[in-house]
């Protein structure tokens, strides 16, 4: 392969794509790391304090990992 | 239960703590004034104005399917941003009982800090509450200071100091009998 062949290669769309889909990915992956962060930590607090919001608390934290698997999927296969 | 200034003063919450012992009443729960939150709720409406700018600015370098998926990440971002804020307000509170006073915070979610002092320990309370703002919407911050090896407690910006104090205070000659 020459070394122009090379450059256009990152020049056309389907790099920009490939580079588009990569960052998304991995993105995707620390925020779903952190949301399963957050929600164990969650639990931690929960145990130092308890009150009545509590459980709607614990339902923000699933609906956060929720939208982390979301954003991994579409990562994957929407772009 | 008497809710006031947003959950921020609480009278006789319905709460459990850790380090909860059988009997113990609890009289008072305190967070931080919501006037002190402005900073990152302000932060929130001016990200959600910038997303709209980028979307303008954007729309025509993206396809459609990439254009969607970023804006899944901006909102996402911007939420979490909203909600780990939320957490740390709601979480880091002050608990007086007829027994000790509780400081529990956590800072950056991920560190945790239970400080408690008996009330037989307190030796000082000082409140600190100076400025427009701390005298207009009444918060400011107390000190307490014990004997001892046992760790000062600081309840900050939380409303109506003075009031707090003077619960404390009736708390500590109840059991001083003096």
């Amino acid at each position: 392969m020459e070394l122009s062949q090379f450059f256009n290669l990152f020049n056309s769309e389907e790099a920009i794509r490939w580079c588009f889909k990569i960052i998304a990915i991995f993105l995707s992956i620390f925020y779903l790391l952190y949301s399963v962060v957050v929600k164990k930590q969650v639990a931690i607090m929960d145990k130092a304090l308890t009150d009545r919001f509590n459980q709607f608390i614990f339902l923000v934290c699933s609906l956060q990992i929720t939208a982390a698997l979301i954003l991994l999927i579409f990562s994957i296969f929407l772009v | 239960m008497e809710n006031k200034v947003f959950f921020s003063y609480c009278l006789y919450p319905e709460i459990k703590f850790e380090t909860y012992e059988p009997g113990e009443k609890i009289i008072l729960l305190l967070r931080a004034h919501p006037f002190t939150q402005l900073s990152w709720i302000l932060y929130s409406v001016f990200s959600l104005i910038l997303i709209f700018v980028v979307n303008i600015i954007i729309s025509s370098f993206f396809a459609i399917s990439q254009l969607f998926l970023l804006n899944c990440f901006m909102a996402v971002f911007l939420l979490s941003f909203i909600w780990f804020n939320l957490l740390n307000w709601y979480f880091n509170v002050g608990i007086v009982t007829n027994r000790r006073v509780i400081d529990i915070d956590f800072y950056a979610v991920l560190y945790r800090e239970i400080t408690v002092a008996r009330l037989d320990k307190i030796q000082d309370i000082t409140v600190k509450s100076g400025g427009y703002f701390e005298a207009f919407f009444n918060y400011g911050t107390i000190f307490i200071q014990t004997a001892g090896t046992e760790a000062n407690i600081e309840f900050a910006d939380i409303p109506r100091p003075a009031e707090v104090v003077q619960m404390i205070e009736k708390l500590l000659t109840k059991r001083h009998g003096t």
